[in-house]
């Protein structure tokens, strides 16, 4: 535990671009895209004179007009179907999904029609939809408005699953989701959309599957998702005071996963613990871990550990609510356990 | 009795500094042990009082023997001869077919096995950690649930972590004591539940590879020579076990190869006139071949290196040992930087640790660290030999005496004083042309010194 090198990633880092918001750097992903192409418009409730309830569209119907930004009555399995049809026959579709809880709804949508088309077609038909939608608890939102259920996707071959953790990455992503030819359904966390960061300007996309380490370090591997990123990162800064150095590393996609360079953290600091804030059961969580046990077997030191939300609905009860997600107390007291200071 | 060192079966218990019946705190030094290689204070593991000594000063203990127990404030030490319980012990064990005392069995009536009632919680509890409850001992009249803990608590809390015969070990402490050539059964753990973990095969293999010769020297232990008449069994030193056992290791593990080359000393004899009539200090060939050792070493980097965990690692610094023989053993002190010293300064320390080894006083950091070794039996009249090669070194260089011979010169016999110079490699780490390389700058060094200076 001798080194304390702290190095940023150069996401992180992007000295000189302005801050701006993760909202903001939504909607600029996709004014910039909607004006490169003509194909791309946006379906969901709420989204065009409200600019969605988490006002991350604000502004973008006076730009592009009721053509583009359409306002769609409560009907998730039916806007999801319409985003699949408008893709078959050569739109570039942008659905939102308000609360990712009702993701439920657009499952045979997803999963069967979606995800399915390009293979059973032959490779004639692709699917080119953006499903977007959030996740994340502590919002005081209740059990039906809080749940992260992005691995649900994340189950079915045929769909893309990104998880943004920063402006930057929420910017890059978004576009690259817009431009592939496959279904992607990208899930951003409510209680990121305030949180600022460097985003440059104009044009740039950042490439699924490309894990990015947020912060290095030596002694325990981080792997985080989501605003469990920011969670991971504070927690490293934690570890750093008590002589641990913890290397944060941002998988970005759940599909494609990056699991070269998680296991490759995870040979080099010996010591891994996953963090995703959907449940821990059968989770994202399970997922990465059994990757790390098979990949870095002979280098790890200690076993590998998960943190997720807790398999409970997610209570109502502010004060319950909080103790169902993991917090940097709770991953500082189980990286210090995992690296023998008790 | 704690393991301190790889490979170490048992330890003398040199002092007591807690008696039977102190209180002790966790921390507090507790008892001196020597091992093979040195003197070593123990600190206790727990609060408590020491109680159930067993080992009175003086007494060789087998690595992991129970020799005293820190008890907690009201316990009753346990019996001494045996860790079942005596009620146990007193009857005749139970037959192989009768009910085992599994948790379910034993929370009925209490069978034949079962010494103590238990309680429904406390079964379910020792079931989980797979406890053999009749190993138990209640503190009231039945086992309760804070029995089960305490005595899962004890077990975790001595010696080497085990589960099922098996050594709790990480899959990383696995691989570099496999790597390595440890028996992680010799190892203590520090991780959780007492496994072993990467650091503890880190620190093994820091403590004796750096010192793969000899040791510091110990106080001898006390046994004396046992003879039948026929034959006397020699007692030996704990210098002398390790310098058998890391031999043997070398010998059993190092692919050996030799290379052997006649020098012609004439220059050097010179040399050694010329220096030493103008120094204050006493200067021996020693000096000399440790001097222009270091300088070829220099310029053949891969004979300065060494095998670690399967790979060649190249030193950076040239430190070389010499065998200095010692009535108890071998010992190797080493010279730091023998090809940056100068030729005063290296007389001067190797003297000085020469010294100390034979008087017994030299400290383990001046045995650690060696890259390369000289053994110079010229003084005793041998004329060649072979050396074994000190792990993890790449080789060792064997001196014999200087000696005139009739050798040809411009196709007349002459007479010159020879020197023969032989090379045992590591053959992992070097081979036969890059090591006959090397010992052609060295003999063309020791031919002609003044080439070292180019």
């Amino acid at each position: 535990m001798s080194t304390h090198e702290v190095v940023f990633s150069k996401s992180v880092r992007n000295e000189g671009a302005r801050e701006i918001t993760f909202a903001q750097a939504v909607r600029e992903a996709l004014a910039e895209e909607m004006t490169r192409d003509a194909r791309v418009f946006i379906i969901g409730e709420d989204v065009a004179e409200a600019g969605t309830v988490f006002k991350v569209l604000t502004g973008l119907v006076d730009e592009f007009g009721t053509d583009r930004v359409i306002d769609s009555p409560i009907s998730e399995a039916g806007i999801a179907g319409l985003g699949v049809g408008a893709a078959i026959t050569g739109m570039r579709p942008v659905v939102d999904i308000m609360f990712g809880d009702f993701i439920t709804l657009t499952m045979d949508q997803m999963v069967n029609q979606a995800a399915k088309t390009h293979y059973m077609s032959g490779g004639k038909l692709t699917v080119p939809m953006v499903l977007r939608t959030t996740l994340g608890a502590t919002r005081r939102s209740a059990a039906q408005h809080s749940q992260s259920l992005h691995v649900w996707f994340s189950h079915v071959p045929g769909l893309k699953v990104v998880v943004p953790s920063t402006p930057y990455d929420a910017k890059g992503l978004l576009k690259t989701a817009i431009r592939d030819d496959n279904p992607v359904a990208i899930f951003e966390d409510k209680m990121l959309y305030q949180s600022k960061g460097p985003v440059p300007e104009g044009e740039y996309t950042i490439p699924f599957g490309q894990a990015d380490v947020k912060r290095t370090g030596t002694d325990i591997t981080l792997v985080a998702t989501s605003s469990m990123v920011q969670v991971a990162l504070a927690a490293a800064e934690q570890l750093f005071e008590l002589g641990i150095s913890a290397e944060v590393v941002d998988p970005r996609t759940t599909v494609p996963l990056d699991k070269a360079t998680i296991i490759e953290s995870a040979k080099k600091t010996s010591r891994a613990i996953v963090l995703d804030e959907g449940y821990e059961a059968y989770g994202v969580t399970a997922e990465i871990a059994s990757v790390i046990a098979d990949g870095a077997f002979y280098y790890l030191d200690a076993p590998v550990k998960r943190m997720g939300a807790m398999d409970v609905p997610v209570p109502f009860s502010p004060v319950l609510e909080d103790v169902t997600v993991p917090t940097p107390k709770g991953l500082v007291d189980l990286a210090k356990t995992l690296c023998g200071q008790v | 009795m704690p393991a301190l060192g790889m490979n170490q079966e048992t330890g003398t218990l040199l002092r007591w500094l807690k008696a039977e019946g102190d209180t002790v705190k966790k921390g507090e030094p507790l008892m001196e042990v020597a091992t093979d290689k040195t003197d070593v204070e123990i600190e206790a593991n727990a609060d408590g009082v020491l109680g159930n000594v067993t080992a009175q000063e003086g007494d060789e203990v087998p690595v992991g023997h129970v020799i005293a127990q820190i008890l907690a404030p009201g316990e009753t030490p346990k019996p001494k001869a045996a860790p079942a319980p005596k009620a146990a012990a007193a009857t005749p064990s139970p037959a192989p077919t009768s009910a085992p005392s599994t948790a379910s069995s034993a929370g009925a009536t209490g069978g034949a096995a079962v010494a103590h009632p238990i309680s429904p919680v406390a079964a379910r509890v020792a079931a989980e950690h797979g406890v053999d409850v009749s190993q138990i001992q209640p503190a009231g009249s039945r086992i309760q649930k804070e029995d089960v803990l305490a005595f899962v608590a004890a077990q975790a809390g001595t010696g080497t972590g085990a589960a099922n015969g098996r050594v709790l070990a990480s899959p990383k402490a696995r691989r570099l004591a496999q790597e390595a050539g440890l028996d992680l059964a010799t190892l203590t753990g520090s991780g959780p539940e007492n496994a072993v973990i990467a650091a503890d095969v880190a620190a093994a293999l820091a403590a004796t590879v750096d010192a793969p010769a000899a040791g510091q020297v110990a106080a001898s232990a006390a046994a004396t020579a046992v003879s039948d008449g026929e034959q006397t069994t020699i007692p030996m030193s704990r210098m002398w076990k390790v310098m058998a056992q890391r031999l043997t290791e070398s010998w059993t593990t190092v692919p050996h190869f030799y290379l052997a080359r006649d020098v012609e000393a004439t220059r050097l004899i010179a040399w050694r006139k010329d220096l030493q009539a103008r120094s204050t200090v006493k200067i021996t060939y020693t000096d000399l071949l440790v001097k222009l050792t270091g300088a070829a070493l220099r310029e053949h980097p891969r004979v300065n290196a060494a095998w670690h965990n399967g790979e060649i690692v190249e030193n950076t610094h040239v430190h070389i040992g010499l065998a200095v023989a010692e009535e108890d053993g071998l010992l190797v002190p080493v010279l730091r930087d023998a090809d940056r010293l100068r030729l005063g300064e290296l007389a001067t320390r190797r003297a000085e640790l020469v010294q100390a080894a034979q008087g017994g006083k030299l400290p383990l950091e001046d045995l650690q660290g060696g890259t390369f070794t000289i053994s110079n039996l010229g003084m005793f009249g041998v004329d060649r030999f072979n050396a074994i090669v000190n792990p993890p070194q790449a080789g060792i260089l064997a001196v014999g005496r200087m000696v005139d011979k009739v050798v040809p010169v411009d196709g007349v016999p002459a007479v010159r004083t020879m020197m023969n110079l032989t090379l045992s490699c590591d053959h992992r780490i070097v081979d036969g042309a890059r090591a006959a390389q090397f010992l052609d700058t060295l003999a063309a060094y020791l031919e002609e010194p003044l080439r070292a200076l180019e």
